[in-house]
């Protein structure tokens, strides 16, 4: 008989619990939904405490903004193993974060990227249900290429560019890989899995700040009806 | 008393959307609630509605309210006030009658007796406690501005008012719906499949109880018709919905 091996899911959590927030106890018509997909492999610890700084100062400053009831986020993070540290919840209940928790070997890019956008696109299905209208934000933050996802880039690249031919959803959605430093060849990255725009950031706590103010200026424009384009 | 509002512009106006709201709280006793229309084929009719509701918020908050004064008397007193003001601001402003064309449907609300009444100058659609009614005047309506010259020789007011406006007493409020005519406007914009049960939006909006205490319900319901059912609006419509 042939030796069949099965594939090794002890790395991926199929248990991951989003505990998005109940679409019915939403009290706004259109939602903002930021996703994040945080790379915390052992490579990030150069310019971590500047991260945790910067986005934890993201979501006091969104938590006092006008936009505050509409905008809903969700954190992934990842190293070999993704980890959902937040489903989708109102930017006020978001807790300070400390990405330098859980650091460890290894980047499941694709992994984290593929149940990110997953999540995003279920909890949209079921927020449009229910009378929520929705923009999806997805920002990736990586510093190096994928070296253990079990699911390929592609799979990441159908689902985005199916989304962007319809036409419901063309304009609703939109994707930013962040590459930080230059360890890695962030574009391949990108045009692999079909993420629209790609911003490569230095390590400095400058420049990580000026990421996550780029990321506060987008979630305000797309709150105001205009597209996002992103110069950096 | 819980109050869910909605106001949305049609797809026949290219730019504006020619409807308008008003709540206004006179005291713990009353509130006020109206939907306004403005005449499409008139002039500038996003200004004449929201013209409209502004005067006749201001001349219900300058009321003297005695305890012995019935709605009825409100009524009649602020609308008399709103007309002698829309009169001034028309010559103040060398303003057309054409300019100040809207219709205007208010629900006068006692807080502590819970009755209620509705007041309609023009079409417009209401729902009382799971009845409604649909106010049509043959896209004729007789509006408000078109007597602003008869004022000086009306000799009594509240039976001019009776005559001239559809009036509906409401002896206990428990869910009450007042719409500008726009929530009959709605379209299918797919050829619809058959079926059984097809929805009927006016219904969903001021009858259905899904989303029920959600205060953004009005608006979810009008995205769900829009998504689910493909359904959208031809004419403006601007709705209150009151549950007590």
């Amino acid at each position: 008989m042939k030796n069949v091996s099965s594939p090794n899911y002890a790395d991926l959590d199929f248990n991951l619990d989003f505990a998005n927030f109940n679409p019915e106890e939403i009290e706004v018509d259109e939602t903002i939904n930021a996703v994040f997909v945080v790379d915390t492999s052992y490579s990030v610890s150069t310019y971590i405490n500047e991260l945790n700084t910067a986005f934890n100062d993201f979501t006091e400053s969104m938590q006092k903004s006008h936009v505050a009831d509409k905008l809903f986020v969700s954190i992934i993070e990842f190293d070999k193993k993704v980890r959902v540290s937040s489903g989708f919840r109102p930017v006020g209940s978001i807790p300070v974060m400390d990405f330098s928790k859980n650091l460890g070997g290894w980047t499941s890019l694709y992994d984290a990227v593929f149940t990110g956008l997953k999540n995003s696109l279920d909890y949209r299905e079921n927020l449009e249900n229910s009378g929520v209208e929705t923009k999806t934000l997805l920002f990736v933050i990586t510093d190096g290429e994928d070296n253990s996802s079990k699911n390929p880039a592609s799979k990441v690249k159908q689902i985005i560019t199916k989304l962007k031919k319809d036409e419901k959803s063309a304009f609703s959605f939109t994707s930013v890989l962040f590459g930080v430093g230059d360890q890695a060849n962030f574009e391949k990255a990108q045009l692999d899995m079909g993420i629209e725009h790609l911003a490569q950031i230095g390590t400095s706590g400058d420049e990580i700040k000026k990421m996550i103010g780029f990321i506060s200026q987008s979630i305000s424009s797309v709150s105001a009806g205009k597209s996002l384009t992103p110069v950096f | 008393m819980e109050m869910y509002q909605l106001i949305r512009k049609g797809e026949m106006h290219k730019v504006f959307c020619e409807d308008f709201l008003l709540a206004t709280k006179l005291n713990e006793q009353y509130t006020v609630y109206g939907v306004f229309d403005g005449c499409s084929s008139a002039i500038n009719s996003h200004f004449a509605s929201a013209l409209l509701a502004k005067v006749v918020r201001k001349e219900l908050q300058s009321l003297v309210i005695e305890p012995f004064n019935s709605i009825s008397t409100l009524f009649s007193n602020s609308i008399f006030r709103s007309m002698r003001s829309l009169q001034k601001i028309k010559n103040d402003l060398l303003l057309e009658t054409d300019e100040l064309l809207s219709t205007m449907i208010l629900l006068f609300v006692d807080n502590f007796s819970k009755k209620a009444q509705i007041l309609a100058f023009g079409d417009g659609f209401i729902a009382i406690n799971g009845r409604s009614v649909s106010i049509d005047q043959n896209n004729s309506p007789d509006y408000l501005a078109y007597h602003l010259d008869e004022l000086e020789n009306i000799n009594d007011f509240g039976k001019w008012l009776n005559e001239k406006a559809r009036v509906f007493e409401i002896s206990e409020i428990q869910d009450v719906s007042i719409s500008t005519d726009g929530i009959n406007s709605f379209q299918s914009s797919e050829i619809a499949e058959e079926d059984d049960n097809p929805i009927i939006p006016s219904d969903y909006f001021t009858n259905n109880s899904f989303l029920l205490h959600n205060k953004s319900m009005l608006a979810r319901k009008y995205n769900i018709l829009k998504t689910k059912y493909r359904m959208v609006n031809q004419d403006d419509i601007a709705m209150i919905r009151i549950i007590a």
